[in-house]
């Protein structure tokens, strides 16, 4: 056996598993396909930090890089009709630490890496795995891109939602395509002085804007976003694929001619496009665990589709998979029976509580944003964070316990008089 | 409005890195095609047209491997894989 684990993958998932596991003493292997960590990698991009320093102290490094602090998000509600909007206030304040980071990717998953590497993990970049070594039915090991197999005792498969190791280890198969979302995302250049007024800089820290409805959703509610950055501005729309009618491009160029949007992007240009991927949770998971192998992070299907965001569910994962890789390695046991524990760490966490609610949400994503679309929203939200799903004290849980207690105290009776007064209307 | 796949390749060209990869990320099963242009429609960099009722990859080289094409497709007959290492779609301020 060359290593005791090789990780698939240097993302938030993958890098923490390997630093965990190194950390232990385990021989670790971290593979990335890119160049460098990150460079394949495309999010919104906003890391939440709630409970992040706690459970993963070793991340609060004055050394990450960051483009922005952030207080909030502000939501914007635009009618079908694409003029009339209603708009939600950044509520909470500035608090320290912030909520939120907004980061590049090219440059924090480096970052996450490089902790890994620190704990005496060995990253190999430019490497891609094509397959898996199987042994009957257990996994023992992978077949790189060039053919060089390298064995080892645990697989990590923290290759992203399109995980190729997940599929041939027999984990999943291919996504259904109400499964699937797609995000574009433009980055443009603008000014820290211009940024800091459009997104309403307080102490430092400026609001992140999630924008629904629209002309530009196809029908659907969807969303779109606007993430300032120190010099730029991230700009992205998420659609799903179901009954896709037309070209998320277009659907994003009718964004940027929102009038409001304008004046947000003012003086700015787009010097970077972008395409990525995103579960929309509709179906939940298949398996994630098996003999040898488990799955972590998006390449488990693991997104948070209230929040639009699969970081947190990355991290937690990789820590799980982590923990449960070497107490399997300890007592000898990497068959099923020994990393099942991995399958109960994160359907008793808040990953499995968000992937319910997540389905939940995204059947509001189909509708437009008239009466029905922020009804829905509106029920979901009680019912599917509140009531059913329940929260516990610990991990993303409490993201989402202050998402709705601001949601609670300051919007929801606007949006129970902007639903009134849809109905009034008979939109 | 409707944009062409060609007039769309213009809007994004530049805008992104892609290295020359050898692998096939994305593949079109001929004989499997059905030709009904969801592919072309779609795919947000422009990568497929259609020819003769059937679709084609006609400018690879924009593809960044975001699987789309893959999973829109209602008869399965385009086929995805990874590229091989250091090679594809790169991200700057991503």
């Amino acid at each position: 056996m060359n290593y005791d684990v090789i990780v698939v993958g240097a993302g938030p998932a993958g890098s923490v598993a390997a630093k965990l596991c190194a950390d232990k003493g385990l021989k670790t292997l971290l593979l990335e396909m890119g160049r460098e960590p990150g460079e394949k990698n495309c999010s919104g991009t906003t890391i939440p930090l709630f409970n992040l320093y706690e459970d993963f102290p070793w991340i609060n490094d004055p050394e990450m890089p960051i483009t922005r602090n952030v207080y909030s998000n502000t939501h914007y509600w635009v009618f079908p009709d694409g003029e009339r909007w209603f708009k939600t206030e950044a509520v909470g304040g500035v608090v320290t630490p912030p909520r939120a980071v907004n980061v590049y990717r090219d440059l924090w998953d480096p970052w996450l890496a490089s902790k890994a590497m620190d704990a005496g993990a060995e990253l190999r970049k430019s490497t891609t795995v094509w397959d898996v070594i199987k042994e009957g039915d257990a996994v023992c090991g992978v077949v790189t891109h060039t053919g060089e197999k390298i064995r080892s005792g645990v697989v990590i498969a923290a290759d992203g939602l399109n995980s190729m190791v997940s599929i041939k280890a027999g984990l999943r198969d291919k996504r259904r395509v109400d499964e699937y979302g797609v995000c574009v995302k433009y980055d443009f250049e603008s000014t820290p002085e211009h940024i800091e007024v459009a997104f309403n800089m307080a102490d430092g820290q400026v609001a992140n804007e999630s924008w629904y409805g629209g002309t530009w959703s196809s029908g659907r509610t969807g969303y779109c976003w606007l993430f300032p950055n120190y010099d730029s501005i991230s700009v992205g729309l998420f659609t799903l694929l179901s009954d896709l009618k037309e070209n998320p491009f277009v659907l994003m160029q009718r964004f940027l001619e929102h009038p409001l949007v304008k004046t947000k992007l003012k003086g700015a240009k787009p010097r970077y496009y972008s395409v990525r991927n995103l579960n929309s949770c509709k179906n939940g998971v298949d398996k994630t665990c098996a003999d040898g192998i488990m799955a972590v992070g998006d390449a488990a299907g693991f997104t948070c589709v209230v929040e639009g965001c699969g970081i947190p569910a990355a991290l937690w994962s990789g820590k799980f998979a982590a923990e449960t890789a070497i107490d399997a390695i300890a007592s000898g046991d990497v068959s099923y029976s020994g990393l099942k524990a991995y399958e109960t760490k994160w359907k008793n966490s808040f990953i499995a509580r968000d992937m319910a609610g997540s389905k939940k949400t995204s059947d509001w994503l189909y509708k437009t944003v008239g009466a029905e679309g922020i009804g829905l929203f509106i029920q979901h939200a009680i019912e599917g964070w509140m009531l059913k799903h329940g929260w516990s004290e610990g991990g993303h849980d409490d993201a989402c316990r202050s998402l709705m207690e601001d949601f609670i105290q300051s919007q929801l009776p606007r949006y129970l008089k902007l639903y009134g007064s849809l109905y009034e209307e008979g939109v | 409005m409707k944009i062409t796949p060609a007039e769309l390749r213009e809007k994004v060209k530049g805008l992104y890195e892609v290295i020359p990869r050898e692998t096939e990320v994305v593949k079109v099963l001929k004989e499997e095609c059905n030709g009904c242009g969801k592919c072309a429609d779609l795919c947000p960099v422009g990568v497929y047209e259609i020819n003769e009722k059937k679709a084609e990859v006609v400018a690879i080289e924009f593809c960044q491997e975001c699987g789309l094409c893959y999973h829109v497709c209602p008869v399965g007959a385009i086929t995805f894989t990874y590229p091989e290492g250091g090679t594809g779609i790169v991200y700057k301020w991503a």
